[in-house]
């Protein structure tokens, strides 16, 4: 899942970025407001996390604009400011969370996957698909009962893949959601890395869920 | 509570000086009256008593002349002890008792020993003999004297009585007294008593009544800013409590009052704003702290990874310090807690170390300083606080000047007190955020810069400055520089 972070506090983006790093999310910062606004219009990110005092566009008007702009991307506002005044404000802007400074990074998280949760239709934080299950808090993997170990990043691809199970997704699909911006758009890794998935789930199980699509891409898909 | 009430006091007050006033008054009046109706009483027994008599003798001379007419002997001509006057006395009464200038009085005459030869009315018998004996009675004044009598079995009266005896040759030949009710006067005082103790409490008790009316109507708007203040809470301190314009010691009152709401209210306000100043500005450190705290313990991390981290946690905190610090005096500042430290300054040689101290900061970013000396001036000041707000402007002029330009300091004397100017050819301020510079916590935003304070050093020098009672203006031009002059006054008052 990719996301976006718009803060013009260096500090505060960085510890930002590695800790959703760490827990698989793709991330990209822009440092003020025409720079996130750019970013949101011309990736396709999953999520957006956006300060309330940024330079050049401050985040209510950003917010307003990026839904004026029919980007209905789930945002969370981050601000100093506390109140129940603000954090109307930043709702009718069209922000679909609100959390204040300083903040629990585990709270963010929460939050982070409860939006993604939402825009998904689920209703608790497991993904499903055939006997295949992703436990998105502890990160959990099982195939049949069987509990298999996977790395940060096939673990992003996974997710990816599982929330969009039975739909095909391109190479260009998964690289923009699954691989921030500072990678070098090269689709062969995504070929490893789903060489990677195959061999840790499919390998012992005569139901494949995993397809390649000739020239379109990749799709996992359980029995009917 | 009514009887705490100023309402209850006044009335209380009045009512007793007016009743005290009443009784005096009263008192003093009923007693006046009461004499003059005694002496006018008496002045008409006494004139009636001396008719009397004159009447009696003219009457007894006529007979007399008569008698002496007629041959008779000398000594029968004296009153005392003659039949004959005892005739003509009781001659006289019964004929003149009906004088209507005798009417309601009763004349009695007694003989030389006392002994009542005739009354004009019946009178009881201890009444026959004088209470006193003629001789020692004063013939010209008489005696007056107060007695009771039951006259025809009535009710007894009180009457007054006029005893005057009449001499012949030192001797008291009769006496006559006159008896007069004294119904008449009784009944005057119970009427002066009436209206002195039945009319005048009536009297009292409507003006305490007036007064209770009109002390509620003037104090009722005492009463309606009570409820007013009562109102008013630490939540709406900004609420004002309403003046009657009634130009008076209440009008005053609530005036006094709402100047004193707004001082409370600013107070406050300010210390409000000194919080949320303070929340809102530490809100950045606190949250890279936790931020990079809580993600670094996620994990296992290498031990440089350790130190990075910690190393940046120490200087977040040593931020909060500064933000908290510096927060503090400007607001002991702005609260006027800080007393200045006045002394005699040499301003050039002030602003020279000033120079000095941030010449290693302009030669690590290649930046020349120029100072031009246009006069020597000496002020009164503050040297401590003087030589801070002087840094705080040198150093913006420092981190906002790019590499390779001039910052230019003139001091000189002007009009009235010292100049100083602090000129950079640097980056500027765009004539948006030129007016809130000065405004705590305020930083224009500037392409590419990345050192920045916190936005306190320009509103601590405008403080500084006018601690001194002088003036701080800017002139500034986007990429091209910015100007701060410094107007302060010779001498402190
Ligand atoms: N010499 C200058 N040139 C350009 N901008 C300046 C200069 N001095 C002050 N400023 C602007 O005014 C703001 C407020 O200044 P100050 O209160 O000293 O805060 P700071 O801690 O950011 O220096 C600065 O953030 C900067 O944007
Ligand atoms: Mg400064």
């Amino acid at each position: 899942m990719r996301i976006l972070i718009i803060e013009d506090e260096e500090k505060i983006s960085e510890f930002l970025q590695e800790g959703l790093r760490e827990e698989g999310f793709a991330v990209d910062l822009a440092p003020d407001g025409e720079e996130g606004h750019f970013m949101a219009t011309t990736s396709d990110y999953d999520l957006i996390v956006l300060d309330l005092m940024i330079p050049k566009i401050d985040g209510l008007t950003l917010c307003r604009k990026l839904r004026s702009d029919k980007i209905t991307t789930p945002i969370i506002m981050l601000t100093a400011k506390t109140g129940v005044k603000n954090k109307v404000s930043g709702l009718d802007a069209g922000a679909d969370d609100y959390l204040t400074k300083p903040f629990a990074f585990e709270e963010l998280l929460a939050r982070i996957r409860a939006q993604l949760r939402k825009k998904d239709g689920l209703t608790d934080n497991k993904l499903v698909v055939d006997d295949l299950s992703l436990d998105l808090q502890t990160h959990e993997i099982k195939r049949a009962g069987k509990t298999l170990v996977f790395t940060t990043r096939e673990i992003a691809l996974l997710e990816y893949l599982m929330r969009n199970a039975g739909r095909v997704l391109s190479r260009s699909m998964i690289i923009e959601h699954v691989w921030d911006i500072n990678y070098k758009t090269d689709t062969n890794v995504i070929d490893v890395f789903i060489n990677h998935l195959r061999k840790k789930i499919d390998q012992d199980h005569p139901r494949k869920l995993i397809h390649t699509l000739h020239g379109r891409g990749y799709m996992l898909k359980g029995s009917p | 509570m009514i009887f705490r009430s100023i309402r209850f006091k006044i009335i209380s007050w009045n009512i007793a000086l007016l009743t005290l006033a009443f009784l005096v008054c009263g008192i003093l009046a009923y007693h006046s009256f009461k004499f003059n109706l005694y002496r006018n009483m008496d002045d008409l027994l006494m004139s009636r008593a001396v008719g009397v008599t004159e009447s009696i003798d003219t009457y007894w001379e006529t007979e007399r002349q008569e008698a002496l007419n007629d041959g008779v002997r000398t000594g029968a001509f004296s009153k005392i002890n003659n039949i004959n006057f005892v005739k003509i006395a009781q001659h006289w009464v019964e004929n003149r008792s009906s004088d209507p200038q005798l009417l309601n009085m009763i004349i009695q005459i007694f003989d030389s020993y006392g002994k009542m030869i005739v009354s004009s009315a019946e009178v009881p018998d201890w009444s026959h003999s004088l209470s006193l004996p003629a001789e020692t009675i004063n013939p010209k004044s008489g005696r007056f004297e107060n007695i009771t009598l039951s006259l025809n079995s009535d009710k007894p009266i009180d009457v007054r009585t006029f005893t005057i005896p009449i001499r012949e040759d030192n001797k008291v030949a009769y006496t006559v007294r006159l008896m007069t009710p004294m119904s008449d006067v009784d009944r005057q005082l119970s009427w002066l008593r009436m209206i002195l103790f039945g009319f005048l409490p009536l009297i009292i008790f409507l003006i305490g009544i007036a007064g209770a009316f009109l002390a509620r109507v003037s104090l009722h708007p005492i009463d309606q800013m009570t409820t007013d203040i009562n109102r008013i809470t630490s939540h709406n301190l900004h609420d004002r409590i309403d003046v009657p314009r009634s130009n008076d010691e209440i009008q005053r009152l609530a005036e006094t009052f709402n100047s004193m709401l707004i001082r409370i209210d600013e107070h406050l306000i300010a210390q409000q704003k000194f919080i949320q100043d303070l929340s809102h500005e530490i809100k950045t450190p606190l949250t890279i702290i936790r931020g990079s705290l809580e993600v670094a313990l996620k994990k296992e991390r290498s031990a440089e990874r350790y130190e990075a981290l910690l190393k940046d946690t120490l200087e977040q905190v040593a931020n909060i310090t500064r933000i908290v610090e510096s927060l503090l005096i400007l607001a002991r500042f702005e609260n006027h807690d800080v007393a200045l430290q006045v002394t005699l300054i040499n301003l050039n040689e002030l602003i020279r170390t000033a120079l000095a101290e941030i010449q290693p900061l302009c030669d690590a970013k290649g930046i020349l300083t120029e100072y031009i000396e246009n006069d020597a001036v000496e002020l009164e000041g503050d040297a401590l606080q003087l030589r801070s707000a002087l840094l705080n402007l040198l150093d913006n002029a420092v981190k906002y000047t790019p590499a390779g330009h001039t910052i230019t300091v003139m001091v000189r004397q002007a009009s009235g007190g010292a100049k100083i100017e602090i000129k950079d050819t640097g980056i500027g301020i765009d004539a948006a955020s030129l007016p809130h510079i000065f405004e705590r916590f305020y930083r224009a935003e500037h392409a590419g810069i990345k050192e920045r304070g916190f936005g306190i050093g320009l509103s601590l020098v405008r403080s500084v400055i006018i601690a001194h009672e002088g003036h701080i203006d800017v002139t500034s031009r986007l990429n091209e520089g910015t100007t701060f002059s410094v107007s302060l006054p010779l001498k402190q008052t």
